[in-house]
């Protein structure tokens, strides 16, 4: 893992990993805010 | 009178080859309508640039030293220091957003982070070809389909190739409608661009929607810290217009906040077209890998897509997937048209713009995510 290809690897592995978290946190907080929408009316 | 030939004799082969680009981006912009806003100021920008002795750049003049280059200038001040014009475009493009399809529909977000799978794919490619690893993730980073992105992330990066890599995101985001049909008729057979997809969208309240870009700055700021500039340009942009007291603003940022930036950007990444480190092969191949990006891309969005209706109920047309590319709102459209291509009553349109919107957020991300980890890696 230690040539570039290699590393590009790593950076594809994170970098997914990395996004999809943030996606997910960005979607609960989506279904929160609707939720919170829903309990009110 | 030997100086009024001086630049005729001091033209190169590059030069004139950078001429015919600077006139073929100047064709595209006005008769392809191709990006118009910014492939014009690039296309004459790289002729003024290429100009022998221009003073548009920096020159060495002989008995005065450095005389500045106002193209240069606007280069330094504007994208080198602080990435000052790519940002404050973000706040246009966020005021110019609608988050509702997204707020209506939150599992469309998910089709934002598949689709930038091809920036990581091309990043290995670009390193199986030799270029560096900042190089790569540079070309990679056109894969974000979103110009102002691509740039910043190659300029903090330090790539050599920022001018290549700008003209490659404008052009192929200016020809999604082209290369995304191409891409999602490989991976889906007609049947599956049928599916319909029922729109039942829950309804979204204001306070939700001035929720949502406050919490997703917070969320980045602190899970990918090194995305904050990014996402929250973007999300003080869309702030703006959804908090409903600043209309003027909002207008403001949407028209001519964008209009002058644009005309700006365009004009000083053409600073970095100088002839001598734009007419090389590495440039070709950039172009190549570029279009790649957008390939990937789409065709990951479609295989999500798949992947995800081996578990719900409710299939997803496939083809949403590939609208979760930034390239806002050409995508969304793309998808549309196909749809109705496969069948005639087939409409997508709303779940394919909630698709682009997250691509946007999260193409955003991604560029924050790569300057993260890059240097960690070098």
């Amino acid at each position: 893992m230690d040539t570039v290809f290699g590393k590009s690897l790593t950076l594809m592995a994170q970098g997914m990993v990395g996004i999809f978290v943030v996606i997910l946190i960005i979607f609960f907080v989506l279904l929160v805010l609707g939720k919170s929408k829903k309990a009110k009316e | 009178m030997d100086f009024l030939l001086d630049g005729l004799l001091a033209t190169t082969w590059k030069q004139l080859v950078m001429f015919g680009v600077g006139s073929l981006l100047i064709y595209l912009a006005i008769a392809k309508k191709l990006e118009p806003s910014l492939l014009l100021p690039m296309g004459f920008g790289a002729i003024l640039v290429n100009l022998p002795f221009s003073g548009a750049v920096t020159q060495m003049m002989t008995g005065i030293g450095e005389v500045p280059g106002i193209l240069d200038w606007l280069f330094h001040f504007g994208i080198e220091a602080a990435e000052a014009m790519p940002l404050l475009l973000f706040i246009g493009i966020g005021a110019m957003i609608d988050f509702g399809p997204l707020l209506a529909n939150p599992k469309l977000i998910l089709f934002g982070a598949a689709a930038q799978w091809g920036i990581f794919a091309t990043i290995s490619l670009a390193t199986l070809m030799g270029f560096s690893l900042v190089d790569a993730a540079s070309i990679g980073i056109i894969g974000a389909a979103d110009g102002p992105t691509s740039i910043l992330v190659s300029q903090v990066l330090g790539s050599t190739y920022i001018g290549p890599i700008a003209i490659a995101a404008y052009s192929y985001m200016a020809l999604v409608p082209i290369i995304q049909p191409f891409a999602i008729k490989l991976v889906t057979t007609k049947k599956e661009r049928m599916i319909r997809m029922p729109y039942n969208p829950r309804s979204v309240s204001k306070r939700s929607k001035i929720l949502f870009p406050i919490i997703v700055t917070i969320v980045s700021g602190y899970v990918a810290p090194a995305s904050v500039s990014l996402v929250g340009m973007l999300m003080f942009g869309n702030l703006i217009r959804e908090c409903t007291v600043l209309d003027t603003l909002s207008t403001a940022a949407q028209t001519v906040l964008v209009n002058l930036v644009t005309l700006l950007l365009g004009i000083t990444i053409a600073s970095t077209m100088k002839a001598d480190a734009f007419v090389t092969v590495q440039t070709v191949m950039i172009m190549a890998l570029g279009l790649l990006a957008f390939v990937f891309d789409t065709i990951a969005g479609v295989l999500f897509a798949k992947v995800l209706n081996l578990f719900v109920k409710q299939k997803v047309n496939p083809m949403i997937g590939a609208a979760g590319i930034s390239a806002f709102p050409m995508s969304a459209r793309v998808i549309q048209r196909m749809g109705q291509q496969a069948d005639p009553q087939n409409h997508l349109l709303m779940h394919a713009v909630g698709a682009n919107v997250a691509g946007q957020i999260a193409s955003v991300i991604a560029g924050g995510v790569i300057l993260g980890l890059v240097p960690g890696l070098l």
